[in-house]
């Protein structure tokens, strides 16, 4: 089963609303729709469920051995604050350096803008294979599809990418790609692929093969790309986080290195990674800190080249946005999905979005408002993933802020705009809300159940309803608490 | 690729277009930051933890001795190193002229620079790109570090790395290694050994009789940029 994931292209600096690719028109769903082969498993769900909770566990585990863990998340929403607010002076100063160390800096308005470039500098050199290492922004941008149409083979090297790869499909988590997948099916996937023993599904048979795999697409690689986590504005250094040591491989093997970074990535100075790299390997898999935390300053040798594609891709709107700024702010730990309960029960590819979860269901209306209106309403508004944010995004305040926004956009459909003017109209009518309360609790004791429990209400599915009281509120408080 | 060679002003003016008042984060007090009572006891809780192994040693001779009895060592047919005061390898490095010729590296040794014991990270600073390659192609890695250079934590590491200099002389790569490389990408199963070793051996050699926590020496984290404030600090300055 292949899902569409897609962020289009935002409205950018030019007013075109496009897609990066050609790859992706399919029709778009909304959330429920998307997730009701997920939820349909029950068996399932409650795997995934668990799966994501355990990570979670992981994270609560390390967030409280450091005592000063919120003073942490405090000075991180500081500082990213402040990148965000003198964005245009950090990205130069970022520039001037790196371009001093010996790095050739390029810039991309949109996903397009960015895959030409990196096509380009490929072309260019006449290569033909690249290795990348897990990069949401090339997801975001869709580059391998455009890159393979060029005839160039692009080989995801982060084991989850991999698999997901292998199969056809998205990532449909930001950390963990193939969280939605059994051991059974990777192990499926790896016998079609890598010829390994049909059943096999342990994980470290299966991890072995793809290490030796992926070690012969290191070897032959002509070119490692790579994403970015940090870019020191002070130095004009780049930094990279994985555990599996791939970004490395990629990055030291070929002689050429492209890192992709969205603008947002800037910090301001080299010790503001003290902060984050507390934070980040804590928040996404409960780890002190990841494997490997690599400093790139600059191309490794004379005869290496260091390419670093700075990508807005409509960021530049967001930050111009009192409400969502904030958002921009994120460091891509995935610590909002493995706590959200939309999330863990409905799987990430059900947001039809590079980014799902509750990050993703503030960012991806930015750039395209209708066909993510529904992100919004995957959410219970019960705060946890606020609460987990390392750099203290208001996630379920922007949830909600968007459906107000929605509703000033007109873009709620009659079935939520309807009953909600009805219900604004009883009850600015006590009368009226009065009289509908004992017209109801009379009509669900008298009218059959199918009246309620049916096709037509949604909210029915999984529920039954309670069984109506004799009173309203009001005649029981008045007869047990009023005065007597 | 005319639309290409304008996008950097575009987005600089586009951000510019729009200021933003917003106060310089405040420099992180030190007070506020965690001790621990025995530096060496949570750097190897940390290092175990994530898969690492640890030996503090009083000699550098030990380090080989001690390599010896695992069989994956006593069975290698290329090892590699950049500390050769410590341990000889059987591959000179210097002669390497491709990083592609270390595809087969079994174990390989490297100084490490210092040790942080909130997340069992050392901080390598190969000296150039064959060096940094096997730390990625090799098999199995064994990291060498005195053991007074151990510090608490990241902040501690960063200031370190400021005064180093890094990023200002020129062109350089550093990297925090914390356990060998690992994934859990199959349903959460924690696999030892992805792409980069699959084994990590740090030795702390406690070859001197300093003391055996470099501190903060009261010059602190504060200070290093004066233009920031202090955290909870009215007066705005240390």
């Amino acid at each position: 089963m292949t899902t569409t994931s897609q962020l289009p292209i935002l409205l950018s600096g030019s007013g075109k609303l496009g897609h990066a690719d050609a790859d992706d028109q399919r029709p778009h769903r909304d959330h429920p729709t998307m997730a009701r082969d997920f939820v349909a498993n029950v068996q399932r769900t409650h795997w995934h469920d668990g799966a994501l909770w355990f990570v979670r566990n992981k994270r609560d585990a390390q967030a409280s051995s450091i005592p000063e863990w919120e003073y942490l998340r405090e000075q991180a929403s500081a500082i990213k604050q402040e990148a965000i607010a003198k964005l245009a002076d950090f990205l130069e100063q970022f520039e001037a350096n790196a371009t001093r160390l010996g790095a050739v800096v390029h810039w991309a308005a949109d996903a397009e803008q960015h895959n030409e470039i990196v096509h380009e500098i490929l072309r260019q050199r006449g290569i033909g294979k690249l290795v990348k290492s897990k990069s949401m922004l090339t997801e975001e941008c869709h580059l391998n599809g455009y890159l393979e149409r060029r005839g160039i083979e692009v080989v995801d090297t982060d084991l989850g990418e991999r698999i997901v790869q292998l199969r056809q499909e998205t990532p449909s988590h930001i950390v963990l790609p193939a969280i939605h997948l059994k051991k059974e099916e990777v192990g499926e996937t790896f016998h079609t692929h890598l010829g390994t023993d049909a059943g096999a599904s342990d994980p470290q048979y299966l991890t072995e093969a793809a290490r030796g795999h992926l070690r012969g697409k290191f070897l032959a690689g002509e070119a490692g790309l790579t994403g970015v986590n940090f870019a020191i504005a002070q130095t004009g250094g780049i930094v990279v986080c994985t555990n599996e040591g791939n970004a490395d491989l990629g990055a030291v093997l070929p002689p050429v290195h492209i890192a992709s970074m969205g603008l947002e990535k800037i910090i301001p100075r080299l010790e503001d990674l003290a902060v984050f790299t507390r934070l980040l390997a804590r928040s996404a898999t409960g780890q002190p800190i990841t494997t490997y935390t690599s400093h790139f300053h600059g191309p490794r040798d004379a005869a290496s080249e260091l390419h670093i594609v700075i990508v807005d891709n409509g960021r530049s709107t967001i930050r111009e946005s009192d409400t969502f700024r904030a958002a921009l702010g994120c460091i891509r730990c995935g610590a909002c999905m493995n706590t959200c309960p939309v999330f863990r029960r409905s799987g990430g590819h059900s947001y039809g979005a590079t980014v799902p979860g509750p990050i993703g269901s503030v960012l991806n209306p930015a750039s395209d408002d209708a066909r993510h209106k529904s992100l919004p309403y995957a959410c219970s508004l019960c705060g946890s993933c606020t609460d987990v944010c390392p750099v203290k995004i208001p996630l379920h305040h922007q949830l909600l802020a968007w459906r107000k926004e929605f509703g000033k956009r007109g873009l709620l459909s009659v079935g939520k705009t309807l009953p909600m003017r009805a219900a604004s109209f009883v009850f600015r009518h006590p009368a009226l809300y009065r009289l509908g309360g004992r017209l109801a609790r009379i009509a669900m004791r008298t009218l059959p159940r199918v009246f309620f429990v049916n096709r037509l209400n949604t909210w029915s599915r999984d529920r039954e309803l309670p069984t109506a009281p004799a009173d309203s509120f009001s005649q029981w408080y008045a007869k047990n608490r009023g005065p007597k | 690729m005319v639309a290409i060679a304008n996008s950097r002003q575009a987005i600089l003016d586009r951000l510019k277009s729009i200021p933003i008042e917003q106060p310089p984060a405040p420099v992180v007090d030190p007070q506020r930051l965690v001790r621990y009572d025995d530096p060496l006891a949570k750097f190897t809780e940390v290092l175990s933890f994530v898969g690492g192994q640890v030996h503090v040693v009083e000699r550098p001779q030990q380090v080989s001795e001690i390599l010896g009895q695992f069989p994956a060592f006593r069975d290698a047919q290329q090892v590699a190193s950049s500390a050769p005061e410590i341990l000889t390898g059987n591959i000179d490095l210097n002669k390497v002229a491709d990083p592609h010729l270390l595809a087969y590296l079994d174990w390989a040794i490297i100084p490490g620079r210092f040790a942080v014991a909130e997340n069992g990270a050392i901080w390598v600073r190969p000296t150039g790109p064959i060096e940094r390659a096997m730390l990625f192609l090799t098999q199995h890695l064994v990291i060498v570090v005195p053991k007074t250079e151990l510090i608490e934590h990241m902040h501690e590491a960063y200031r370190r790395l400021g005064q180093d200099g890094v990023g200002t002389s020129g062109p350089e790569f550093g990297i925090f290694i914390s356990g060998p490389s690992k994934t859990a990408d199959i349903e959460q199963s924690l696999v030892i050994g992805a792409h980069g070793c699959r084994t990590l051996q740090v030795f702390l050699i406690d070859d001197s009789s300093g003391p055996a926590v470099a501190t903060d020496g009261g010059d602190g984290l504060a200070g290093t940029t004066p233009d920031r404030p202090v955290a909870g600090d009215s007066a705005g300055r240390i």
